[in-house]
């Protein structure tokens, strides 16, 4: 099985499979685009992302490498289901700032089942609450006037499910 | 205390319904039907077409606009009741109804709605609408009575409504109106609940956020995940979010059937304001809406006409099932969106044309849903003329069209030769010539045929045997109701190779021996629904399993009979047959 070796934010390499790299769409147009494949001392830098995420990242990668591909359709998109499978919610169970570098990290690396599953997971953390009750889960500050929030909860009276 | 409670019953009256209801055939019931609101309804049986996974095999079944916002409890139906005088409620009785009782998820309660204008209008001092109850459906609930507290015992009511999920009914419901009792609380007893949210401040601290420095477009990846009333919170979290969680990319599909109760002109205003390109627009059931007075019906008429207008390039999917604002101006509107593959106006009676004075613009419709509506043969030859992508016909209970089978199949048969599922299930009841059923025969193409409650007045077995011949593809068909089908005709459906779904309900007087003939011929068949068909005799009854509210009673030699049958039938799924009505019979 051909390697790669990818080298995080704060120095540290990892060794892959290229299969496992391939998922990350990013990677793998990189590979192809710049014929990379056959290299193995190559190292391949990721600016963006830290050791601990990307170690996390390619967890979550090798426990999927057989998962079918995602089509990027804005309809399939728009009409998704909810669902998070059990190991994922087992690796989710991360504190929020890991939750959201994870994000960064998928988007970065263009990983769309990451991305999708870990949006979920923060989806689930704003669901069902007051926007009070969001700020204080995120620590967002209100930048809204009195006025301002008045007129808002007002236009948004049609769909403020009790 | 009980005492009190047991002397304080009150009757409600049906007042408007889904249209999954409708009235039994009784002897008093030949006058047309009609559901006015200002006709009482209370002294009908209503058959509750829909339960479990019998009815929801078809491709006609809705699918959702926006997946977020599907219904955790699943309500599909509902019936909404009024009553003579305020109460305070406490509970509410659904007694001898089948399992119809097991299926209500939600109680709703509102008080002081008012019929003007045939619109029901919320009065100055009435109080909105309010969740009372509510909880998951419950499989086969076989009690004769099922009593539904009632959360907030406080409230002044004088209309209800009941949500229902037919998916955990598990065979042929009915709904008595006149079974349901409400008890009533002393009214000393209470107050208003304070429905206002406590405020409670939060000291934002100033670290780092990660939401904060997130990028735009992976906020909208988070935001997609999200329902309706979620979505719409996180606009009101800070300018920020605000513009995020308003990017029309997140509206480009609507579903807001669930909130009912909240919409008012204002919020169709607001949203054909900010979203211009909206493909999916669920807005069933505003029936009773948050209107106060009557002057502001004109204007939910016009705000959805306006909503229409605005989007009506970018729609493909419409719904608008159980809409009471839909008038001959809206359906107008509709009339000048081009790219519709999806119309559904089911159970919506006030309107009369398709079109004013224009043309239809929609040409490439492959749903379209006119269930209990008032549309007449012309509008719908019309309409099928300029759509020949048609798939999906549904015209079920539809008066107007009565006695037109002949004309609308020879244009289907023309002009829409692709249709796959024909549905129009109590419409064309007593058609004079049998003849015309073999017009179906042109349709190469079905795949569904749901004839429910409308057999032509003689049955011919040469209508099933063209049938098998011409349409290889049949996978559903609904016979319910045609009475006195032959030997023949049961034997000439042995030709139906494809089919999985077989619905005899009410074929009075079918002998065993030739349903059992038929199940093995159908080596396909899934599904078979054989309440009140087969003759008592017939059955030699020795081990009754007797329950008075089955008009049939079913043995355990007919079913070890109906089981033989199956293992026999060499079959690779297992055979599902529903033998019995849930209800009282009249």
């Amino acid at each position: 099985m051909p390697q790669i070796k990818l080298q995080s934010s704060d120095g540290e390499v990892f060794p892959i499979d290229v299969e496992i790299a391939k998922m990350s769409t990013t990677l793998k147009t990189m590979l192809e685009d710049l014929g990379m494949e056959d290299d193995d001392d190559e190292i391949v830098p990721l600016p963006n992302v830290n050791a601990a995420i990307l170690r996390k990242v390619l967890e979550w990668c090798t426990a999927h490498r057989h998962d079918p591909p995602i089509v990027d359709d804005p309809n399939i998109l728009d009409t998704r289901t909810n669902n998070i499978t059990c190991w994922d919610a087992e690796f989710l169970k991360v504190d929020q700032g890991t939750l959201f570098e994870l994000i960064l990290a998928a988007n970065y690396l263009d990983i769309r089942g990451l991305l999708d599953v870990a949006c979920k997971s923060v989806a689930t953390l704003i669901s069902g609450k007051t926007p009070e009750d969001i700020r204080k889960t995120f620590n967002i500050k209100n930048d809204f006037t009195p006025e301002e929030e008045e007129e808002i909860r007002k236009e948004n009276e049609c769909c403020a499910e009790k | 205390m009980e005492s009190t409670f047991n002397k304080n019953v009150a009757s409600g009256k049906i007042r408007f319904l889904s249209s999954s209801f409708t009235p039994l055939p009784r002897v008093s019931v030949r006058r047309p039907f009609e559901r006015n609101l200002d006709q009482l309804l209370d002294d009908i049986f209503f058959d509750f077409r829909k339960f479990g996974t019998f009815c929801n095999y078809s491709l006609t079944v809705k699918q959702p606009y926006r997946i977020q916002d599907m219904d955790p409890l699943m309500a599909e139906d509902f019936f909404i009741i009024e009553y003579d005088k305020p109460l305070l409620a406490n509970s509410i009785v659904i007694h001898k109804n089948g399992n119809c009782q097991g299926a209500v998820v939600r109680v709703w309660g509102a008080f002081k709605y008012e019929l003007i204008s045939n619109v029901l209008c919320l009065l100055p001092s009435g109080k909105h609408w309010t969740l009372l109850w509510s909880g998951p459906a419950l499989e086969d609930f076989e009690h004769r009575a099922r009593t539904i507290p009632l959360n907030n015992p406080g409230f002044l009511i004088n209309v209800l409504k009941v949500e229902l999920s037919s998916k955990f009914i598990s065979y042929y419901p009915k709904l008595s109106p006149i079974q349901l009792d409400t008890t009533i609380l002393p009214e000393h007893s209470t107050e208003f609940p304070n429905d206002e949210d406590k405020k409670v401040e939060y000291q934002y601290l100033d670290v780092e956020t990660y939401a904060e420095s997130m990028p735009e477009e992976v906020m909208i990846e988070i935001f997609k995940n999200l329902d309706m009333a979620s979505l719409r919170k996180c606009t009101r979290v800070n300018k920020r979010w605000n513009v995020i969680a308003s990017n029309p990319i997140l509206y480009r599909n609507l579903d807001l059937s669930r909130f009912w109760h909240l919409i008012n002109p204002n919020s169709l205003m607001l949203i054909s304001k900010n979203y211009h390109h909206i493909k999916k627009l669920d807005l069933s059931n505003l029936s009773y809406c948050n209107i106060t007075y009557s002057s502001q019906h004109n204007s939910m008429d016009s705000a959805l006409q306006r909503l229409i207008y605005t989007c009506r390039n970018s729609l493909t999917h419409l719904c608008l099932n159980n809409n009471f604002f839909v008038t001959n101006d809206v359906v107008t509107t509709i009339a000048e969106c081009p790219n519709l593959l999806e119309l559904r106006l089911q159970n919506t009676l006030n309107w009369t044309t398709l079109s004013i004075d224009k043309e239809i613009k929609y040409h490439s419709l492959e749903t379209l849903d006119l269930s209990t509506t008032r549309i007449c043969a012309n509008d719908l030859v019309n309409v099928l003329k300029k759509n020949s992508n048609l798939l999906n016909l549904l015209i079920e209970s539809n008066l107007n069209l009565r006695g037109t089978l002949d004309l609308i199949l020879d244009t289907v048969t023309k002009y829409n030769t692709q249709l796959k599922c024909w549905c129009s299930w109590k419409t064309f009841i007593q058609e004079r010539t049998p003849e015309t059923f073999y017009k179906f025969g042109h349709l190469t193409n079905l795949e569904e045929l749901e004839l429910g409650r409308s057999p032509p007045c003689e049955i011919k077995s040469s209508i099933f045997s063209t049938l098998a011949e011409h349409c290889p593809k049949l996978r559903r068909l609904v016979l319910c109701g045609w009475i006195k089908l032959g030997a023949d005709s049961i034997q000439a459906m042995h030709g139906f190779k494809e089919l999985i779904l077989l619905d005899l309900k009410f074929c009075f007087i079918l002998k065993l021996d030739w349903l059992k003939k038929l199940i093995i011929a159908l080596p396909k068949l899934q599904f078979l629904d054989i309440t009140n068909c087969v003759k008592d005799e017939e059955v030699q009854i020795t081990n009754v399993v007797t329950n008075r509210m089955e008009n049939i009673p079913m043995t355990q030699q007919l079913q070890q009979q109906l089981s033989i049958v199956e293992r026999h039938g060499d079959r690779e799924e297992p055979l599902e047959v529903v033998k019995k009505a849930g209800g009282q019979f009249a």
